[in-house]
């Protein structure tokens, strides 16, 4: 009856074409790209603020859970509706309200796929800056959740640093805005919290980002190396010798491998690893700065610098990173990405322990990642449909997020802890730590409708979903396809 | 003397003074203070107690300035972990020496604490390249009312584990937290720097070069707008030509590879066509100038009758105009310096306390009617009521309070400051 009388009001909403409720619709919504699962009862799809609110409102009267959801290309199970309940879907908000060519500005609709603000900025010279693998088909609204990164986030921060104002639905209906098109709002950084709270402390409707200048000129590094360790030790002294790059990026060579057998895009087979590096900026200076960073890499033995500036040869060197992940089908069935982050002098150390933890599990370990930024993504490659070895997966798994906390760094540089981590964030924080933040989502939140059971270890009441959870894992589970409409090479871009 | 007395606010003394030596000894202190129900005050420098109301209740002062240390430099990682009674300077000193900075400079200058810094989440000219101080940190620990040490984020650059306590205690005036450690991402030096200064007639016409400069990818360290009498008091402390007809200037610092700078200053030649006068800084000179143009906004503590600091938040393209309104008291003797390509704009006025309110509420119309921010940053009781601390003041704040309540449920913790 209940379900009848919910639906009822969606549809007085969101017309019949703007409401799911039938299990062949909802499967579709049941999943993000990480590994979990959890159908929604309803979905619905707004175009405006008010229906969002509209949306919330009937969810409270019903005491329906709230989960928000954009591309669903999320690595950590934030969109998962774990508790079924109500789905709000944004990509009918997907509207550039306004571009500010020159206070460098863009107003837009949560819907928006990130890489769609940068071509209606591109007219203007401008770009929008974070870059998360999944540009083309990401929305800005789940960057927000997420505090998206990217490669080139080495030098223009992530997500948090480009978001200057949001509307914002409460869990109980109201609607705030917090900041503006002007920088630096006196009072508590209400954007700086809500930006990476996965969903858990309000519903953005809108969103004012700022814009960069595009850079002028682009030079491209491939600095190929025999053995890991050497990559990862220049990348230490890169970053200690002070120049900052706009991006450095590793692959080793399991990775390089599986890319080469995909697609030919010139990296050695036969190499230890590999650093991909942009320098951009002004023309001048910017072949001083490149030899200076291949010098460096020279002096940690890098075999052989190649220096791209033509865009075809730079668009070659990229596309082997940037269709790394869809290549490890090459390798085998599944892999399982993890996304910790290490101080960048522990590079080294670190990577090993991988590789040594890898061996320990009987598990081949592929590494294709943020160097520059310490932010690892290792992809433990495996077959689905052997139970036994999905389980050694997931425990090798959450064994290199030990390492990384131990090194002295995080689980999470950009994925978001979601489902997927939320019971290791003892691993990180203390009673105390989780303690703070429970209250902080509290004072938004105070029902937990809002996403609930995300980001948090498992309480009492998700405990129960959460052993249905480890159940499902045990079974086959799907390859990890990302939205239909990309590219295949592209779409595991992480 | 009564040790109390450096500590007044608002009149008032506390009860007692501690100086803790370690973040345990502020945990103790906080549990202390709960259990007796005090209020309590962090301080640091001093320098911004002037900023926000007074505090509604005072019985602590809670004195951090002998948590003074480095924890952790990795310098091949480039962050540090200080704790919050460091200075600025000493800070940068122990940096300078690896090639390292961490670029905040500000007001009133670099005398002030870490953790001062980050409670009140003041910026100055080197936002303009390395953004306002909570993008600079990544980790952060702070003693909650009760006395429980909390930490968020971590050192490493990259990090969305957990709710982003760094930027939530950033900017919230210790209302909810002692800070006691922060850790920041570094910056190497610039290579090589250069500065140029540019005066014109009017500050539209100036527009064209500080807009430029926020387009221009060659993201120069600071485009600092200053009026003819910020221009003047610059001068007694650095030695500056003397160009009457030059009412406006705009101060810009270039940093880069020699290449990238020498491109900048040329392109910033081009950008300031209506200039007329132009100058270029090197050296120690340049070093001088920078130093001195943090403190054009010092916040005297307590404020005189007849000053009035105030800070406005409005679009780049909105500085030429509110410069215009900010002279345009004859009564009122204004300092006026803006981060060009930010709109953060700081003024400082002195007259009349009738002439001093009309002022503040022409700007505090203005950047309202804009689409901005108004806050008063430090002035006499008056203007506090007549202008309120911040505004606008929207429906927002009532998430802010459920904030507070939260995390300082008995309200102790610079009661009052946030103006509630």
């Amino acid at each position: 009856m209940k379900r009848e009388a919910v639906l009822r009001e969606l549809r007085e909403v969101f017309g019949p074409r703007g409401v799911l409720w039938e299990a062949h619709h909802l499967l579709l919504y049941e999943y993000d790209a990480s590994i979990d699962k959890g159908r929604p009862d309803f979905v619905v799809f707004p175009t405006s603020t008010e229906q969002v609110v509209a949306a919330v409102r009937i969810a409270n009267r019903y005491g329906l859970p709230i989960v928000v959801r954009g591309a669903g290309t999320g690595l950590s199970g934030g969109a998962v509706a774990d508790q079924g309940g109500l789905m709000i879907v944004t990509t009918r908000m997907r509207r550039i309200l306004e571009i500010d060519p020159v206070n460098l500005r863009a107003v837009v609709q949560p819907g928006v796929v990130n890489l769609a603000v940068s071509q209606a900025a591109a007219a203007y010279g401008l770009y929008y800056a974070p870059d998360p693998s999944s540009q083309k088909a990401c929305t800005i609204g789940g960057n927000i959740a997420e505090n998206s990164g990217g490669p080139h986030c080495l030098a223009y921060g992530v997500t948090t640093h480009h978001v200057l104002g949001l509307e914002v639905v409460l869990p109980d209906g109201e609607v705030i805005e917090v900041g503006g098109a002007a920088l630096d709002w006196p009072g508590y950084d209400l954007i700086g919290l809500i930006v990476g709270s996965e969903g858990t402390l309000g519903i953005v409707t809108k969103a004012i980002l700022r814009l960069l200048p595009q850079p002028e000129a682009v030079v491209t590094l491939l600095a190929v190396f025999d053995t890991v360790d050497q990559a990862s030790e220049a990348v230490s002294a890169i970053i200690a010798d002070g120049t900052i790059p706009g991006a450095i990026e590793m692959m080793d060579r399991t990775a390089i491998q599986a890319v080469e057998s995909a697609k030919r895009c010139g990296y050695p087979t036969d190499a230890g690893a590999v650093l991909l590096i942009d320098v951009e900026g002004l023309t001048e200076g910017l072949e001083d700065l490149a030899h200076h960073i291949a010098r460096i890499c020279e002096h940690y033995d890098a075999r052989e610098v190649r220096v791209a500036t033509d865009p075809v040869e730079r668009e070659r060197l990229w596309s082997g990173r940037k269709g790394a992940f869809g290549a490890m089908g090459r390798l085998a069935p599944s892999y399982y990405v993890q996304d910790g982050v290490v101080p960048r002098d522990q590079l080294p150390r670190v990577l090993r322990r991988i590789q040594e933890i890898g061996q320990r599990y009987g598990l081949v370990i592929a590494n294709v990642f943020h160097a520059g930024d310490g932010n690892l993504h290792p992809l433990i490659l495996f077959d689905e449909r052997d139970p036994e070895q999905t389980r050694r997966v997931l425990e090798a798994g959450a064994e290199i997020l030990r390492a990384c906390v131990e090194a002295g760094g995080s689980l999470t540089g950009e994925h978001g802890i979601g489902l997927e981590k939320r019971d290791l964030m003892p691993l990180l924080f203390s009673p105390a730590d989780l303690e703070a933040m429970a209250r902080i989502k509290a004072a938004f939140n105070p029902d937990n409708r809002l996403n609930p059971c995300k980001m948090f270890p498992s309480t009492k009441m998700c405990l129960e979903t959460w052993s249905r959870r480890r159940a499902r894992m045990a079974e086959p589970i799907r390859y990890r396809a990302g939205p239909p409409e990309m590219p295949p090479e592209e779409e595991l871009w992480i | 003397m009564d040790l109390t007395e450096r500590y007044r606010l608002d009149g008032r003394s506390p009860r007692s003074v501690i100086h803790p030596r370690t973040v345990e000894e502020v945990a103790e202190a906080l549990r202390e203070a709960a259990r007796s129900g005090w209020a309590v005050v962090p301080w640091g420098s001093g320098a911004h107690q002037g900023y926000g109301e007074a505090p509604s209740r005072y019985d602590l002062a809670l004195d951090l300035t002998g948590l003074s240390g480095i924890v952790r430099h990795r310098p091949a990682n480039l962050t540090v972990r200080v704790e919050a009674g460091i200075r600025l300077a000493d800070l940068n000193a122990q940096l300078a020496a690896h090639g390292q900075w961490l670029p905040l400079d500000p007001p009133p200058g670099d005398s002030v604490t870490i953790g001062g810094i980050l409670a009140t989440g003041l910026s100055g000219p080197l936002r303009a390249r390395y953004g306002p101080p909570r993008d600079l940190l990544i980790g952060i620990r702070v003693v909650l009312a009760d006395g429980t040490v909390v930490q968020g984020g971590g050192e490493v650059v990259k990090n969305v584990a957990g709710y982003d306590l760094p930027r939530l205690f950033c900017g919230s005036l210790g209302t909810l937290g002692v800070i006691v450690e922060a850790a920041f991402k570094l910056w190497p030096r610039p290579q090589t720097e250069a500065t140029a200064l540019f005066g014109f007639a009017r500050a539209e016409d100036a527009m064209p070069l500080t807009l430029g400069l926020l387009r221009h990818p060659g993201f120069p360290l600071a485009v600092e707008v200053l009026n003819a009498a910020a221009w003047a008091e610059l001068r007694r402390q650095v030695p500056l030509p003397e160009t009457p007809e030059a009412r406006i200037w705009v101060l810009m610092r270039a940093g880069g590879w020699p290449a990238s700078v020498e491109r900048v200053l040329r392109d910033a030649e081009t950008m300031a066509a209506a200039a007329q006068a132009r100058e270029r800084l090197f050296g120690d000179a340049a070093a001088r100038l920078w130093a001195h143009v943090p403190r054009l906004t010092a916040l005297p503590y307590p404020p005189p009758p007849d000053g009035l600091w105030v800070r406005l938040g409005v679009l780049p393209a909105q500085v030429a105009e509110a410069f215009r309104i900010l002279e345009g008291f004859p009564d009122v003797w204004v300092i006026g310096q803006a981060q060009g390509t930010a709109g953060v704009i700081y003024a400082r006025a002195h007259g009349p306390l009738e002439a001093l309110l009309g002022w503040g509420e022409a700007l505090r119309s203005f950047a309202l009617a804009r689409g901005g921010h108004f806050t008063l940053l430090n002035g006499p009781e008056a203007a506090r009521r007549a202008l309120g601390l911040w505004a606008p003041q929207r429906p927002e704040i009532a998430a802010m309070q459920r904030i507070k309540a939260q995390l300082d449920p008995h309200g102790r913790l610079s009661p009052g400051r946030m103006g509630w």
